[in-house]
This record gives C-alpha cells, structure tokens and sequence, in this order.
C-alpha cells in the first residue's frame, strides 16, 4: 500500500489559516486606514464650514465682511466674477474643476480643502484651507505601515500555531487510526484473532464516531473469515478422513495377490473413479468457498503444468504429455484454483483418454486440451452426464471465479477442452 | 526403513501400518498424541508420520516436542486433513519437513518417505547412493561403479537434483531454475547439458539411468527398474 499522501490534511490546514488570517488583516488595514482619511478629512471640513459660519454671521450681524480666525484657512472674494488674489496654482485647478472640495497643487503637492461662501448676489467668496500640516494619517503612514506590518506577522504566528494546534487536535487521531488500521491490514496473511479496538475510538467526536464504525465493520468482516476459517476446516476434515479410509482399503484390496474376477475389477476402477471426483469436488468447492480465492498472482504455466503432470505420473505412470506451452509464459490466477483445474482436467485425461494421451497447447491467451477417446467413453460421458461432465462442472466454476470461459467439444475420436480469456 | 506413525483414526493407521510393511518397513503406531512423544523420544526413528487433528494434544505441538527433545533430528511428514495455506505454514514453522493432505495416494506416501530418508541420509552423511551412483556432495564428486564421472559444475547440480528427488521425475522449470535462477537460458542449453550428462552417466555403462519425461523432465532410474 502507497503511504504517500500528496495533499496532506496539515499542510491545507496551514495554508488556510495562514492565507485566511493574511486577508483578514489586509483587509481591517484597509478599512482602519479608510476611517482614518475619512474622520481626517471630516474634520478639515467643519473647520472650513466653522470659518464659513463665523463669516456669515458677522456679516449677518455688522454688514462686514472679515477675515478667518486661522492662518491656515484664508477667504477669497470674487470680483468682477474672478478671484484675483487667489494663488494662480490653485486658481488654475479651481477653474479646471470648479466643483472639487479638495485640491493637490501640482509642485509642492500641498493639500487644500475648498468651501464656498455665498453672502449676497454679488458677494461670493472661496474658503482655501491648507490641511498639510494637520495630515496626521498621511504623516503618520510609515509608522503606520511598520504598526500595521507588525500586526499582521502577529496575527499569522498566532494563526499559524493555532493551526499547528488544531491540525494536531484533528489530524493526529486519524493518523494513528490510519496506522493502527495499516497495522491490522499488512497482518491480513494471518487469521484474524482479538477483536479489535482503534485508539480513536475512545474519541467523542466525529473521529471517534468513524473508528467506531469501522472498528464494528472490520470485527464482523474478521468474524465471518474465522466462521469461513472453521467451518471449511471442518467440513475438509471430515469429508476427507472417510474418504481416506475408503481410498486407501481399495488400494489394499489391489495389493492383496488373491485373484479377483473382472467384474470386481471394474467395480473397484469404478470406486476409485467415483472416489476421486468426490475428492476433486470437495477440494475445489472448499477452495471456492475460501476468502482467500480472490487473491491472484502471475504464475509461470509451463511449471505449474509440470508440476501438475509429475503429480499424474505418480498415479498413471504411462500417462503421456504433449505440451506445447513457451517457457516464459505467464498467467495471472489464483494459484490453488489453478492447479486444482489442471490436476482435474489432467487427472480425467488421464483416466479417460484413449492411450493415456493428452496434448496441450497455450496459444493467444487460449489453453486447449485435447484428447483421444473411446467410442464407448464418448457414449457413457454424453448419456451418464458424468465421469468428464463431472469433472467439467468444477473446471467450469474455477473458469467462472477466475473470469475465463470455457467450452468443450467433442469429435468423433477426440474430446477437446478450450479455456480462454487467459492474460 | 523404522517410521512412527502416529493417527488417531485406528482404520487409517491401520491401513497404512499394511501398506508400509508391504514395502518391507518397519512401522511402529501411536494413536495419542503423548503416546507418540514418548515413542519418538525414547527409540530412533528414520521417520515420522504424524497427523495433525489428536485427541489429546494439538499436531503442531506434537511436531515441536518432538524436534526439541527427540535424540536425532528425525524428519516428520505431517498427514493431514486441513489443507489451508495456515495449516500448512503453521506445520512447517513447527519443524515438519513435509506436509501430505488426505485423501492421498498410499503410493505417493511412499515415494514422500523415501525422498525424506534420502534427503536425511544425506544431510547427515553427505553422501547420496542410488543404486550404482553414489554422489558426494561435499567432494562434489560423483562415481558410477566406483568409476568417477566427470561432470561439468552444471551437470553435477543438475544430477544432484534428480538425485535427491529420486524416484520422483523433475520438471524441466525447476531444473532451469535452481540451476540458473530467475537468468533463465535459451531452451537448448538445458538439453545440451542433459546430452554431455548423458555421456558421462549413461553412455559407458550398460544401463541408462537418466530417463526423459517427455516434454516434463526427467528422472533417475535404478538398473533394476
């Protein structure tokens, strides 16, 4: 199993504190320095709109016009439709953009604020502030910029421990619940024993919540593969002593010199026939019925065949094969079912074959027995549906478990198997 | 040949018991766990058969005591109903040299005594004899007829092979692969070495004792044979 992982939980968890909290403090920058234009430029205002009021009402009161009360706020009149006395830097930007409450002149770039006053038909005038030196927050920007700066390394320490924290506080249960789940699926070659408890699932939160889960999952899972375990163990066991004891009499039986007719020489190759298919049936449905069947690997099929055939000679010593099979060629199957198939379909060739013969040949993913027969076993296999049905019927449910299809055929001398889908 | 059986199942040990004194061997039966511990410690065996499912004790643990406290490092064939991948690892990492899942073939039973007896003769003399050939595997020698054959470093390992595998015939996969590993040769090298092993063995001798299984392996065969 790849342990790697590309995106790990803590990384993003980082990340997103840390460029969350980078926002956030750029962002309240930005607005405390907006308020802080705004509240500057507000009070610019109302010192002019003070200076205006104070000059109305005095004219109001004596019929005089006066001056400001401040050096920095200074009132021009307009005459003759001109504010002459005006300074022609500011006079030009005036006339350029006559409704703008707020001007920088061009070279010094001084600040001014600009408030109208209207007293009469004919007496108009211009209130000109220069704000510069009240600029606290245009003045006060580099120590602001520093405070600012300071501010935000703060807060992305502090988010970042507190990520630090929190990814500890989530990602530390779950990587010891993936650990001790790693630890409970590299022992899967092993029978499950104890129950098992993940750490995590003393947690009372989600973590908690999913290990509990999959604590329950995987003990009902282990449960029903030692139930499988025991009971195919079992069932192996008792079939196969009775079987034993009955295999091994009719090999005494032929050993003893005593002469015996023909006829109980059929019926013992009859019983010793019928004995090996119900041998071969429970080998294959117990491995069938076995968790781990599932399992493949790649083989080489030319030693496992011969193997298989080393095995036969044992029992036919004058069993002969014709394999054409390359040497390198390699299948993917589990490997119990697939000797179990070979040592089914030869063991029948074998027994059945005329002149104990068998040619097999793998060719384009295609493995294909074939076989002389007799007439008479030819009639008997299609009348009885037995001796190679039978032995058919478990190849065909390997072939079924394994993926590969299977068809057989018979001629008029030979009997041939054709097994195909094998990679 | 001495061999303890031990069985719980009196017919099973029974029929074997015959069929092994049928091959002028001499078997003494145990149908108790404990039974077959004392046995196996107290008198020398060449070896021993043993099943796995006892009534009073566990086969596994019979094989361990057995390999702990027996005076000779007697080699055991496990005999067995239980044909699982555990079962068998399990007898394996007990001590067993072999494993055998019933129902068997008594013949085949035969030829897995005779290879273990083989493969513990030599392990304790260094020395393996069929019939005419005896091979040394320390001097890596080989002599037929007390006349000394001059094999090549492939031909000894691959009559080495079919030595300690005799009777039994071996595939020509499992020759190529203990003789050149996962390296594996062009198809012919294997039968060149098997025809200069034949020159050696074979030719100046009466009888042929190395036999072709075709399109399998081969195998050594006695003169008597």
């Amino acid at each position: 199993m790849n342990n790697k992982i590309k995106q790990p939980l803590k990384k993003r968890v980082f990340v997103l504190f840390g460029g969350f909290t980078v926002c956030l403090s750029v962002f309240y920058l930005g607005v405390i320095l907006m308020t802080a234009y705004i509240v500057e430029d507000d009070i610019m205002a109302r010192l002019l709109m003070n200076e205006r009021a104070y000059i109305t009402e005095h004219y109001n009161n004596s019929g005089k016009l006066i001056t400001t009360r401040t050096d920095n706020i200074r009132v021009y009149w307009q005459e003759d439709g001109d504010y002459q006395e005006l300074p022609s830097e500011i006079k030009k930007i005036v006339q350029q953009y006559p409704s703008s409450d707020e001007i920088f002149t061009p070279n010094d770039k001084t600040h001014f604020h600009l408030l109208p006053i209207y007293l009469e038909e004919n007496i108009r005038g211009l209130l000109v502030g220069n704000v510069t030196p009240f600029l606290v927050v245009t003045t006060m920007s580099k120590k602001m910029l520093i405070l600012s700066l300071f501010l935000v390394i703060f807060c992305l320490g502090l988010s970042l421990l507190l990520a630090y924290r929190l990814s500890i506080f989530i990602v530390a249960p779950i990587e010891r619940f993936s650990r001790e789940l790693n630890q409970n699926t590299e022992r899967e070659e092993q029978l499950p024993e104890a129950k098992i408890q993940f750490t995590a699932s003393t947690l009372d939160n989600e973590i908690g919540y999913l290990s509990r889960s999959l604590e329950n999952a995987i003990n009902r899972v282990n449960e029903s593969y030692l139930r499988e375990y025991h009971f195919t163990r079992d069932l192996g066991h008792e079939l196969r002593t009775p079987l034993t004891i009955i295999k091994n009499q009719i090999t005494l039986i032929k050993m003893e010199n005593n002469p015996i007719t023909s006829n109980q020489n059929e019926s013992i190759n009859l019983l010793e026939a019928e004995i090996e298919k119900i041998k071969q049936t429970i080998d294959v449905l117990i491995a069938l019925a076995r968790e781990d069947s599932i399992n493949t690997e790649a083989v080489s099929l030319r030693a496992m065949f011969e193997e298989v055939v080393i095995t036969t000679l044992t029992v036919y010593p004058d069993f002969i094969v014709e394999m054409k099979i390359d040497e390198g060629t390699k299948v993917v199957t589990n490997k119990q079912l697939m000797l179990l198939m070979l040592t089914n379909l030869l063991e029948n060739a074998a027994r059945y074959s005329h002149n104990q013969t068998l040619s097999v040949e793998f060719k384009s993913g295609k493995l294909i027995f074939e076989n002389p027969i007799s007439k008479e076993t030819k009639q008997k296999s299609l009348n009885t549906h037995t001796s190679l049905g039978q032995g058919l019927f478990i190849v065909a449910r390997i072939c079924e478990k394994q993926g590969w299809q299977l068809s057989n055929h018979f001629s008029e001398d030979y009997f041939k198997v054709c097994i195909k889908g094998l990679a | 040949m001495k061999i303890l059986l031990i069985e719980d199942n009196r017919t099973i040990g029974q029929q074997i018991v015959t069929f092994l004194e049928g091959h002028q061997w001499s078997v003494d039966y145990a149908d108790t766990g404990e039974l077959g511990i004392q046995l196996a410690i107290h008198d020398c065996y060449d070896l021993i058969l043993l099943d796995l499912n006892l009534p009073d004790k566990d086969g596994i643990d019979v094989c361990q005591t057995i390999k702990k406290q027996a005076q000779t490092n007697v080699p055991i064939l496990m005999i067995t109903a239980r044909d699982h991948f555990d079962d068998k690892a399990q007898g394996f990492y007990a001590g067993a040299d072999d494993y055998l899942t019933k129902p068997f073939d008594l013949r085949e039973l035969v030829l897995r005594c005779q290879a273990l007896s083989r493969r513990q003769q030599l392990h304790l003399d260094k020395q393996l004899t069929i019939g005419e050939l005896v091979i040394d595997v320390a001097m890596h020698q080989a002599c037929r007829n007390q006349i000394e054959l001059q094999l090549t470093n492939v031909g000894f390992k691959i009559l080495l092979l079919l030595a300690q595998s005799f009777p039994k015939p071996v595939p020509r996969s499992k020759i190529l692969h203990t003789v050149w590993g996962d390296e594996l040769p062009d198809s012919d090298a294997l039968k060149s070495h098997i025809y200069s092993l034949r020159n050696v063995l074979d030719k100046p001798f009466e009888k042929p004792m190395l036999k072709t299984i075709t399109n399998v392996g081969y195998q050594l065969v006695t003169s008597n044979e």
